[in-house]
């Protein structure tokens, strides 16, 4: 009776199975090839509001991956290894790029599609200056929270669509569409909370605010930020530098200040305290799970509690 | 009893020596950072023109802002319907910044007016309140040109949309549109530059 466990056998075994291998790949692979035919384009997002934008962009024409699974601050994350694979999977990436996702072209090198096409969201924004001690005289450092105004997200969707449209040029009719659509949507938010403003804010009402990521927002109503309690994007301050502005604050007479709803810093109480001035929370639309109605909601909450705000301080 | 001073074998000026020697470092590099300072970057600019990011106070770049956005729209509609959107349309569509809302009072309280000379358009704000906001004029080519490019260094948006101001000198309205009439008349072009996140590698800065 023959031993099947020979070397001779294991080997005769090894190579009949290598011999079938190369017929198994490409059976494996034929379903890959028919679908690339009527492929729908995998594109990838950094942020929560860039997934909003997408998504009403391109509604089921293709598919939008947001790069960071929903759970991660995108203050504080450092690239992963199931995060840099999932970017070879991708067509075509949206990056914000002024300085909010700075780790993505990290992961795109790394990836296997170091080429990957990127689209810079903010190509077309006007972009304002840094605010903080730390942001040097070169004019070069950017607030990059484009994201947290109705304006400059407009702006963003038009070039998502534009450029999408280029590389997609069957769906580009129906990307244009969706974000004038998207748009109007967007304008319409902005107008139903100003409307609710009874008097305007007087030259003398002056904000400050943790994050500095609201400069954008309140030119809308034709406000800006006198003060900023972090020195620089997501660095907390020392107790020295928190005295200085809590000083700042005093001086200027600030009226409102505008915490953050989603990262609570312990010494907002202590400016509280020390100041007196009213506290209202903001949201950076960075937190929670990846929907295509985020943006709106979450700019909806932030526009009221601006309105409230000028409102109360009345 | 003789008293002897001994003095030291070598010259005993090591202190000199060592503060000498500490000032010239200082001073090299002095010298280094301030010849390899970057020059300032409103200095890429000509006379006629101002930077959107460093020469606008916070109402003006607010309108800036929704004029550029405008301008795609105002392009979208006037292909569509192949004629120039009025000012009141505009308005009743809610596009900011024509559509009076409260935050136009804070921005300056514009006017604004639709003004077609030769084949281009423009719309132009007057400002109600010159010390809060300059007056504003926004310029569309007469073909689709809405592409506004972009390049490191400062750029005008060249044969494209076009946003220019007025500090200075009465509040009129502009007689001539074109580059050279503006530029007489005390209007200066709002440029705008794109700057990728500083710690990105390999992007235009």
């Amino acid at each position: 009776m023959q031993d099947h466990n020979t070397p001779i056998a294991r080997r005769r075994r090894l190579l009949s199975a290598l011999g079938l291998a190369p017929l198994a790949f490409a059976s494996a692979s034929l379903p890959v090839r028919a679908l690339a035919q009527g492929k729908r384009l995998r594109i990838g997002v950094t942020l929560h509001p860039y997934y909003s934008y997408v998504a009403n962009v391109v509604g089921n024409l293709a598919e939008v991956v947001p790069v960071i699974p929903a759970g991660f601050n995108p203050h504080a994350y450092e690239p992963r290894t199931e995060d840099i694979k999932r970017i070879g999977s991708l067509d075509v990436i949206v990056l914000n790029g002024v300085g909010h996702d700075d780790f993505a072209g990290r992961m795109i090198k790394a990836s296997e599609k170091p080429d990957l096409k990127v689209i810079e969201a903010n190509a077309q924004v006007p972009l304002l200056a840094a605010v903080g001690t730390g942001r040097g005289t070169s004019g070069k450092v950017v607030n990059p929270h484009t994201f947290l105004s109705v304006t400059a997200s407009i702006s963003q969707v038009n070039t998502i669509a534009r450029e999408l449209g280029k590389l997609d040029p069957a769906n580009a009719a129906a990307y244009t569409a969706n974000a004038r659509a998207y748009a109007q949507k967007l304008r319409k938010l902005r107008a139903d909370a100003l409307g609710q403003l009874v008097k305007t804010p007087g030259a003398d009402f002056r904000i400050a605010t943790i994050h500095g990521a609201y400069d954008y927002l309140l030119r809308e109503f034709g406000l800006e930020v006198a003060a900023v309690v972090e020195p620089a994007h997501g660095i907390e301050p020392s107790p020295a530098q928190l005295k200085g502005t809590i000083d700042q604050i005093r001086s200027l007479d600030v009226k409102v200040i505008f915490s953050e709803m989603d990262f609570p810093s312990a010494y907002v109480d202590t400016i509280r305290r020390e100041t007196g001035v009213r506290l209202y929370a903001l949201t950076h639309i960075s937190h929670g799970p990846y929907t295509a109605e985020k943006f709106e909601q979450e700019i909806a909450k932030n526009l009221a509690t601006v309105v409230r705000a000028i409102q109360e301080a009345a | 009893m003789t008293i002897q001073v001994v003095r030291p074998a070598g010259a005993g000026h090591e202190t000199l020596w060592v503060l000498l020697a500490a000032t010239a470092v200082l001073a090299v590099a002095a010298l280094v950072i301030g010849v390899r300072a970057q020059p300032e970057a409103a200095a890429a600019l000509a006379t006629h023109q101002v930077d959107a990011r460093t020469q606008l106070n916070a109402a003006e770049q607010g309108v800036h802002a929704d004029l550029l956005v405008a301008a795609e729209e105002i392009a979208a509609l006037r292909d569509s319907e192949q004629a120039m959107p009025t000012v009141e349309a505009l308005r009743d569509m809610g596009l900011p910044p024509f559509s009076a809302g409260p935050e136009a009072r804070a921005r300056g309280a514009h006017e604004w007016r639709a003004s077609p000379q030769g084949h281009d358009l423009a719309y132009v704000g007057r400002s109600a309140e010159p010390q809060l906001a300059a007056s504003f004029l926004l310029r569309l080519p007469a073909t689709a040109g809405t592409d506004t490019g972009q390049n490191a260094a400062g750029h005008a948006h060249g044969e494209a949309v076009e946003i220019w101001i007025q500090r200075e000198g009465p509040v009129v309205w502009p007689e001539g549109i074109d580059d050279a009439a503006l530029v007489r008349q005390g209007w200066r072009q709002v440029v705008t530059r794109y700057d990728a996140g500083v710690t990105r590698q390999g992007a235009a800065h």
